[in-house]
Formats: structure tokens, sequence, C-alpha cells
């Protein structure tokens, strides 16, 4: 998959940054710009998804045949309904993360354009990987959900590391505190049905 | 065993035979081995009755990090594996190579894992491999260099097996990590392990193209592990069958690697076809390789023209670089490395030695942090064996040691340390006895040196001589005995050249003509590696320009892509300059607000033609960041604007620095404060952003960096006498880690207040893990110290 930021992802972008509206200097502006440029350049998307059954617990959903249960009553209404879900982690990968580390010490202005130009991106990636998902299987998908939402323990982020193989196939290792690295890396689950 | 004897045929993958066995695939295949033995062996036994000569034991993640919360040990888990594999193999005569995946999680800086801890939990496995009778460690679908090489060093310290190593690449002919192929071949080469080659991730054909560019820059035995083509995303299925990947190994076996089999996707049916394509192939030994590369953990420099080692990471003589250093500044050091590696440089040196620092711990950090943010290899300049081998050991590539002289004892000290890291040397033509006047004694010390090593086993192509540059002023005679002296040791012993080239103009105005002239008559002579300024465009210029002369920058490219736009930019600048408003209509504060940098500098500089460096900070920059941090506070402008305005403070900031340093004042400082991202967490761009605003509001930041354990904090906090303390935590789960520390300085009696920001805070629980102060923002943070430091 190859995605790319444009003038479109700008008001995301500056949502991100916490923009409310005012008159933007010359030189953010500027920024901006060199932000997405940059951004284009280091994206490389690293993804796994697998269609997997699930069914309603009390304590939650299962997943059949993966040993592994998504805890909680937020994730069990969340995928009410459905029977089949996709996994998927996606990450824009490391190369990012080492443009940021690099420019919050020469030009912090652009680190934090470029880390929220990071998070538009990965969200841009999944929107698009969902899609794909929907043309190859031709179904529906839910809204994502993922590890640390609502009841769901963020403990959870490490099952979904092993189901996707996510080290090997996207490059995603987790550490102690469910921190995944690469830093801009999304692991979630939506639910999967045909069409009414 | 000779690795060019014989084609060995490897096995294919385990994990998917595993589960067509229907075994109990948990959280840990690896158990398998104690609890399913039977299961292990027949896999084993499918490859083996194809014809596979060196099984791999099935204890990919039998690390301690990936082990933790098993009912067995490590060292349990891969004595099962090897028995079970020894088992298998021995009615068949084949060979069991220890297999070992990557530990799981990522090192320093970018993620929490010590290099020390991964090399221990390599030590581990590969002791417990060698005890229960591996043949072989085998380091396998690898991604970091600096992780292999922790293992690699396990490996070579604690016993005395083979080591083979294959990386997984992507398509672009990086790992995930970002190492390059060549990269990775030239640092194994050099750390001398016995095969290197590449598995899984693409199939045979994406997959020649990086084997063939591993042979051309090292010549070891070669292993090809392709997976079956590329998967579906969806399903997982690999898109080869048996008969189409033995037909696509069939180029690795003609360019004669050594071994060769199949990682995800292949089964026994595939090793079954390619035993059969392999019939009649033999390696195939490579001529010896006479290059000399340079390499950082992603690239490369091969030496086969003029290269510039840039020399401004070094405190010697520079102020600012002194206080930095003393100061922890590791930011300002890696802002000299980007500049330099911006203006050109290939290979950075790296110095950090000061009277009543720890150069060792110092440099150990730097050169971490260094390669986590510049690609260019580093040549690591300390007069210490202890501080050179801290060095190399984290170092990510292969690296250049700067020096060994023609002194017995230093040879005999340096030259070990530098054959068993891989490293390339510097060798100065001098001895006990200074620097001989001529030419003649020079290289008779360059020819002590070269012998010496080649006892150590490194050869004369990863010599660098340095014949020394003596100031003009003083010894003028001498000038053409260095450059004669660079002509003969090429000549004679085969050696590369490199040359600190400053020096000789010391004393003596308009330096910058001598050193250019000087520094042109070296490359004629044969000067490979001339360490200078790269930020001095004359001496840039002249690197190119010889390019150019000598025929190597064909068609002069590099040349007329690089100048033409400089000159482009020139005329741009010229008539912008005026076109510009004219100096005096803005103040300093307008161009702060604005964010502009330069300009902000000029004007500053202006000031300070009549007024004191003091009352610009406490009347000019501070006010000026006041407003926009009122604005920001407000919601008139956005962290992008309150940071753009922050840095071009910083510009004048800097310009008062270097005034003050220049005239031998103390520096600028309202106070130091001591800043942490807390243990556990790896994720400080917020604390990146509170230490911009602090620094441009005239403080000292010590910054301790990230995933920062307690004790740190408590000894930085003492050390260095600060009156406030911040602390950084982003996840919920590190928040722990951030009461701990706030409890510890508490325990410690320091004098201190503790500031604590972060995403998951608030105020209240701010208060309840005891800090004095929450910082909901960078702003708030400088009004903090403003309360906390007084000024």
């Amino acid at each position: 998959m190859d995605i790319k930021l444009d003038t479109t992802d700008r008001s995301e972008i500056l949502r991100y940054l916490g923009y409310r509206g005012s008159e933007i200097t010359e030189v953010v502006e500027d920024t901006l710009k060199e932000g997405i440029e940059l951004s284009n350049r280091l994206i490389k998307i690293g993804m796994t998804y697998r269609f997997l059954s699930i069914c309603e617990k009390e304590n939650g959903v299962e997943v059949c045949g993966e040993n592994f249960t998504l805890q909680g009553k937020a994730i069990r209404k969340h995928l009410e309904g459905y029977d089949r879900a996709m996994f998927f982690c996606l990450t824009i990968g490391s190369a990012f993360d080492r443009e940021v580390e690099k420019q919050m010490v020469k030009n912090p202005t652009l680190a934090v354009i470029l880390n929220a130009c990071g998070i538009q991106a990965v969200e841009k990636a999944c929107d698009a990987l969902q899609l794909q998902a929907e043309e190859e299987t031709g179904m529906k998908t839910g809204v994502r959900f993922s590890p640390g939402y609502g009841d769901l323990p963020l403990s959870t982020q490490k099952d979904f590391i092993r189901i996707l193989n996510t080290e090997r196939l996207a490059g995603v290792t987790i550490n102690e505190n469910y921190l995944m690295n690469p830093r801009k890396t999304v692991t979630a689950v939506c639910g999967l049905k045909k069409e009414a | 065993m000779n690795l060019f004897d014989e084609l060995i045929i490897l096995d294919g993958a385990m994990g998917t035979e595993l589960v067509k066995k229907k075994a109990p695939m948990g959280h840990l295949p690896e158990e398998l081995n104690i609890t399913h033995p039977e299961l292990i062996k027949e896999v084993h036994r499918s490859y083996l009755e194809k014809g596979t000569k060196l099984i791999y034991t099935c204890s990919f993640g039998a690390n301690a990090y990936k082990c933790k919360g098993s009912k067995y040990t490590v060292p349990e888990i891969i004595t099962a594996s090897v028995k079970n594999a020894r088992e298998a193999a021995k009615p068949y005569g084949a060979m069991v190579g220890l297999s070992m995946g990557t530990i799981g999680d990522i090192l320093e800086p970018f993620g929490n894992l010590k290099f020390n801890d991964a090399y221990e939990m390599y030590k581990e496995m590969v002791v417990a491999g060698e005890k229960a009778g591996a043949d072989c460690l085998v380091f396998e679908t690898q991604t970091d260099l600096l992780e292999v090489k922790a293992g690699v060093l396990a490996a070579k310290e604690n016993t005395k097996l083979p080591i083979f190593v294959t990386m997984t690449f992507e398509s672009n002919g990086r790992t995930f990590n970002g190492t390059l192929v060549e990269a990775m071949a030239i640092t194994l080469t050099a750390l001398k392990v016995d095969a290197i080659g590449v598995n899984c991730s693409l199939g045979p054909d994406e997959l020649l193209p990086f084997v063939k560019r591993m042979r051309e820059v090292s010549d070891l035995p070669l292993i090809v592990k392709p997976n079956a083509g590329l998967p579906d995303p969806a399903t997982g299925a690999y898109d080869m069958g048996p008969e189409e990947f033995a037909e696509k190994m069939v180029p690795f076996l003609e360019m004669g690697v050594s071994m060769v089999g199949g990682c995800c996707g292949t089964a026994p049916e595939y090793i079954e076809a390619l035993v059969k394509k392999a019939k009649g192939f033999k390696p195939v030994k490579p001529e010896k390789n006479n290059k000399s590369y340079l390499s950082s953990g992603r690239e490369y420099v091969d030496v086969t023209r003029v290269h510039v080692v840039g020399e401004r990471i070094n405190p010697t003589g520079k102020k600012l670089f002194k206080e930095a250093l003393l100061n922890h500044d590791i930011d300002y050091v890696k802002a000299r490395a980007m500049e330099q590696a911006e203006a050109g440089a290939e290979i950075l040196d790296v110095n950090v030695g000061l009277p009543k620092i720890d150069e060792e711990g110092l440099m150990v950090e730097v050169v971490k942090e260094l390669q986590s943010v510049v690609d260019l290899p580093l040549q690591i300049d300390s007069s210490s064996a202890a501080v050179i081998e801290k060095a190399l050991r984290v170092y990510n590539g292969k690296a250049l040691v700067n020096s060994v002289n023609g002194e017995e004892k230093v040879l005999d000290t340096i030259l070990p340390i530098a054959a068993k890291y891989g490293a390339a040397v510097i060798g100065l033509t001098m001895d006990s006895e200074g620097i001989p006047e001529s030419a003649e004694k020079r290289v008779a010390i360059a020819e002590r040196i070269v012998k010496k090593c080649a006892e150590y086993g490194i050869e004369p192509k990863d010599i660098y001589i340095d014949c020394l540059t003596l100031a003009a002023s003083v010894q003028q005679k001498e000038v053409r005995e260095t450059l004669n002296a660079i002509r003969e040791v090429k000549r004679r012993f085969g050696v590369h050249t490199v040359l600190g080239v400053s020096n000789i103009s010391f004393g003596l105005p308009k330096r910058e003509y001598i050193n250019t002239t000087f520094l042109t008559l070296a490359m004629e002579a044969g000067l490979d590696l001339p360490i200078i300024n790269p930020n001095n465009d004359a001496m840039m210029g002249a690197v190119d320009a010889f390019h150019v002369l000598w025929n190597i920058d064909t068609s002069g490219n590099h040349y007329v892509e690089k100048y033409a736009a400089i000159q482009e930019r020139e005329k741009n600048a010229d008539k912008a300059a005026a076109a510009a408003t004219p100096a005096g209509e803005l103040t300093v504060g307008d161009y702060i607000k604005k964010g502009l940098g330069d300009s902000t500098a000029k004007a500053v500089k202006a000031l300070l033609e009549t007024r004191e460096p003091l009352d610009i900070v406490n009347n000019e920059l501070i006010p000026a960041l006041d407003k926009v941090g009122a604005e920001f506070e407000k919601g008139v402008i956005f962290l992008p604007q309150l940071l753009s305005s922050a840095t071009a403070a910083e510009s004048g900031f800097n310009v008062i620095k270097e005034y003050m340093a220049a005239h031998n004042a103390t520096t600028v400082s309202k106070g130091k404060i001591v800043l942490a991202t807390v243990k556990g967490d790896v994720h400080d761009i917020g604390k990146n952003i509170v230490k911009t605003i602090l620094e441009n509001y005239g403080y000292t930041v010590i910054d301790l960096g990230k995933d920062v354990p307690p004790e740190r904090v408590v000894e930085a906090a003492r050390e260095h006498q600060v009156k406030l303390v911040g602390l950084s935590a982003l996840m919920t789960t590190t928040v722990a880690s951030m009461e701990e520390t706030i409890k510890m300085i508490r325990d410690a009696g320091l004098d201190c207040k503790v500031m604590v920001g972060g995403a998951v805070l608030t105020e209240e629980f701010a208060m309840q893990i005891g800090a004095d102060y929450y910082s909901k923002d960078a702003k708030q943070s400088a009004d903090i110290a403003k309360i906390v430091l007084g000024a």
C-alpha cells in the first residue's frame, strides 16, 4: 500500500496540533508544507491483517481458535451483532520516528508538525486498508477499536502482536509497557459483515 | 567446517509444519520442545528425509524476553530444542544449528532494551546451545545490526561455535530498522562471523539482487533462505510451488552460495525439489576483496576517492562544546553531527575527552545517540583504550579508530581491540620521540605500524596512516615532508591515508588560503581522508573540485549539480536582501513573533554593538517570548507557532552565548533544571518541547533523555544541585515510575521542587503522586521555572 498526504489532510494535521483558527505565520505555513512533503518521503507502510471468527462471551468477545478473548463491556458492545472481524496492525515505519528524533534537535517546529503528519498518515492508511479489505471480501467493515479504548485493557496489545505475527510481517514489536515500535503504529479490530 | 567445500542444504519452515501436524500452538511454540518433543522431531525428520544437511532448532523465540511467563527457563527450552534436533539428525549424519530470532524489544535509544541486557539474553542462549551440542549458532530474521552485534559478541566471547547471521530485508534493500544490505555485510565481515545471508520477508527473485550486493562487499560464505514467494496478506498463503521455488533458487547456486534452504511458506517438498536442482553445484570461493569499507548501522563508505571526516565533535578549544559536555547536553553534540552531515562530511570524528569527565560513559552514550540520528560511519577518537573498546562494543557499524602511533605499547594495547571489533585504524607517524622531521623517518614508523597490524590480522587496506601536519609558520621546511610521506606510504604499503589539515595554518592570518592550498596538495599526493571542518565552503569546494580535475566526478555531474544550485541560491539571496525591509524597522520581538531565526540573530548582533548581552536577554528576548507565551495560553497561537518563536529566540540566544564565550564571560544561565522522561517511557516529544522552551527562556537544561531510572534523576539533581526537576510520562503504565522517582527524590532529602507533565496526567493526579507542580504545557513549565528559580 502506498499513501500520500496532501492538502486535504491539512485540517486534520492542524487539529492534531491544537489549532484553533488564528492566523498562521509564514514560517509555520512553510514548515507545514515541508512537513507534508517530508512525510511523503518517509512513510513506508508495513501491515498485516487477518479475518477471524468471533463470538460474544460474558466477559467480552472470544476470537475463535486463537486462544484469545477481547475483555470488557466496551468491545462487546462495539462488536455486537458481528460474527467475523478484521484484526490488523499497520505502521508507517521506523524511518519516520528517526526523522522526528532528528528534527527535535534541528527544528522542533518541524518535529511537532511531522509528528502530527504521522498520526494523520496512520489514520489515512488505516482507512485505506479497511476499504481494501471491503473490496477483497465484499463485506462492510465497522469502526476501528484498539487496545486501551474503553475498558479493553492495553495489555491486549500483546495478543494483537502475537496473532498477527507483526514482528515478522510488519516490523512491529512491543515493549513491557505495551508501547509499540515503530511509534506511529495502529493495532485495531473492526467488525465485518455483509451489507444489510 | 569449511563452508566453501560443499553446498549445504538447509531446512524449510518450522511453524507452518507444526500447524499442519496439529500441534497446540500457544503463546510460545518453543515450549513444544518439552511438551511435544516427538512432534518437533517429526518436522525435523520430514526435512532430513528430503536431504537437509543442516537443520535449525525450534528455538527462534526462546529468549528471556519472549519466554517471560513460561513454565520453563530459557536453558531448559534451548537444551530440549537441541536435543530434539540432534536425535532427529543423527541417523542422517546431519548438523544442528541453534536458531535465534530477534529478542522482540527495541534497543536504546528508540526502545528501552539495554545493549548489555540483549548481550546477556543471547549469552544465555548460546551457552546453553553449545552445552547441549549444537554445531553452529544461527542468528536469523534479524533486523537490527546492533542487536546482531550483541548476539555475535555474546557468541564469540562465550562459545567456540561458528556463527551464521541472516537478516531480513524489505523490497527497498533495507531491514525494517533501516540497515542497508551492504552495511550489514560490511559490519559482519569486519566482525569475522563465519557466514552471512538473507532469510524471510521476500521470495528468491526479490532477494537475488541483495545477495549479489552482499557478494560485492564481502568474501564470506553466503546463506539464502527465502520465502516461497510473496504472501497474500489476507490469507497468508505464498504464491510459489516447490518446483518454481527450486527453479528460482538456481541463480543463487550458480553464483556459488554456500547454504540454501527455505523460510516462510516452504515445506519438505520444496526442499526435495531444491535438492534435485542443487545437484552438481558447489560453493564458489570469491577472490579476495581488497577494498576498504567503513559503515554505520545503515549506510557505508567505500573508500575509493576523497572522503571528508568532520572534525567538529571535539571539545578541544571549543568553549561551548565543553560546556555542553559538562551539562550533559547530548542534543548539542547531535546537532553538530547533523550539521556536518548536511555540509557533506562522510565520516564523523567523535571525541568527548575532557578532564574530570566520565569519558567512557559519555562516549558510549554519544555513540548510541549519534547512530540514532546520523547515517555516517564514526571515527572513535580517544587516547584511552578502555573508551575505545566501550565505544566499539556499542557501535553498530565498522568504525575507524583514532588512533595508534609507532609506540610499541600503544600498538599492543589498541590493535587487539580494533582487530576484535573489526575496526579500521588510524596510525600516526610519530612515537615516544615525537614527530620526525623527515618523510623517510615517518615512513619508517608507518612501516612499523603496518607490520604490527599484520600481527594482529589487520590488513593494509584497513590502515589509515596520518603523516601529520606541522604548522607552516613554525616548521615551514617540513610541510613538503608530510606530502612526500603521504606519497611514499601509499606506494610502499598499500595503505590509505588520513590527515588533520587545518594545523598547517596555525599562527597565520587568512588561514583559509593556506588550508585550502595545503589540502589540495595533500589530495594530489594521495590523501584519502582529510579531517576538516565541513562547514568551511572553501575546503569543501577544494575537495569537490579535486574530484572533477582528477576525473573521479565523471562529467563533473556532482560538482555541477551542487554548485549550480548554490550559485542560484546566492543570486536569489542577494535579490531578497536588496528587496528586504531596511534593518531597524522590525524589532527583535517582531522577528521572534514571526519565527524568523536568521533575522533575530542579525538583529541581536546589531544590538550587541551598543548594549550589554544580559540587557538584551532580559529586555528583548525574554519579553518577546513572554508575549508569544501569553498568546499561546489564550489560544491565539498554537504549538508550532510557539515553537517557531522559541527557536527564533534560540538563534538570538546563540549569538549572545557565542559573544560571551568569545569575550571570556561566564555564559548566561538563569539556573539549571533537570528534565527526564521517566523509566519505561520512550516517547519524549513532550519533554523535548518543554526543553526547547525552557532553554529559550535562558535556563540550562540537564536533559537525561527518556526511559530514565529514578536513581539517575536523583544523581543528576544532586550533582548539578538543581532546584527544579521536571518529569514527563506519556502512558498510564509509566506514571507509576513517575511516582517512584518523586519518592526517591524526597527520600534523598534533596532541596528541589518537582514539576510533572504528560498526556495522562491531571493537576489532581500530579498532587496525588507527590509532585509540587503540574505543568499542563510547555509554556506553564517556564512559568513554574520562574516561580521556583526566581528569574
